[in-house]
């Protein structure tokens, strides 16, 4: 990525990145709130290029960012609703094209948060070393809880009655 | 034969934002740059900058 031209730089950081960042917010709180958390981020990227204070690994930093958004995002609501403190369960997602899809989105969405949150953040190629620092976890931890995760995910795909994918 | 991988790949990927929602999110992010661009030129640099400057002074006068 080219640090002298500030909107090539934003451009290849979207691409790379956006989609898996809305599919993060998207599982934690729906849609809408995905809209706004995935665009303070990416506003925080094109703050961080405009100010030449890019990080050397944006991925990780994106992340990073997008856990201390969703953390905030918790204590703004429990002390506006003091609703209980938890995320919400995420929404069927709005595909249209075949029932294994959805039947896949389903499994992951039935996962516990943090199980889910590590499959997300594995998936979009942060590795465990990474997904520890931004979770304050060690790594070895990370790998274990994928593991459980893989096999908890692998579990409910079956329960939902999809044996090959 | 179950491919744990492809099967997340495929779940995550339902929760992708469609083409509008990444177009009008980038929209409503890039109105926050400042719109200046820097340009650098190899040769007649005086020529572009006294174009430029006569078209700025132009429109400040016509402000005026």
């Amino acid at each position: 990525m080219s640090r002298s031209d500030p909107i090539q730089t934003f451009d290849a950081v979207y691409a790379a990145l956006f989609n898996d960042v809305y599919a993060y917010f998207c599982l934690c709180f729906g849609e809408q709130a995905a809209q706004d958390l995935s665009q303070e981020i990416f506003l925080r990227v094109w703050q961080a290029i405009d100010r030449a204070r890019e990080p050397e690994n944006w991925r990780a930093w994106v992340f990073r960012c997008a856990v201390n958004l969703k953390n905030d995002f918790l204590r703004r609501r429990y002390a506006e609703n003091h609703a209980q403190e938890t995320v919400e369960p995420p929404p069927p997602p709005s595909v249209a094209d075949g029932d294994s899809r959805i039947a896949v989105a389903k499994a992951l969405a039935a996962l516990p948060e943090e199980e889910r949150e590590l499959l997300i953040f594995k998936n979009a190629g942060l590795s465990s070393q990474e997904i520890g620092e931004t979770l304050h976890i060690s790594a070895s931890a990370v790998r274990t809880r994928l593991q459980k995760a893989k096999q908890d995910f692998k579990q409910r795909l079956e329960a939902e009655g999809i044996t090959n994918a | 034969m179950l491919d744990t991988e492809k099967a997340l790949r495929d779940a995550i990927s339902a929760y992708y934002p469609s083409t509008a929602v990444r177009a009008a999110v980038k929209r409503r992010i890039l109105p926050h740059s400042s719109g200046i661009q820097l340009v650098s030129v190899h040769q007649n640099s005086a020529a572009i900058m006294r174009k430029i400057f006569r078209r700025c002074d132009k429109l400040m006068r016509n402000i005026a």
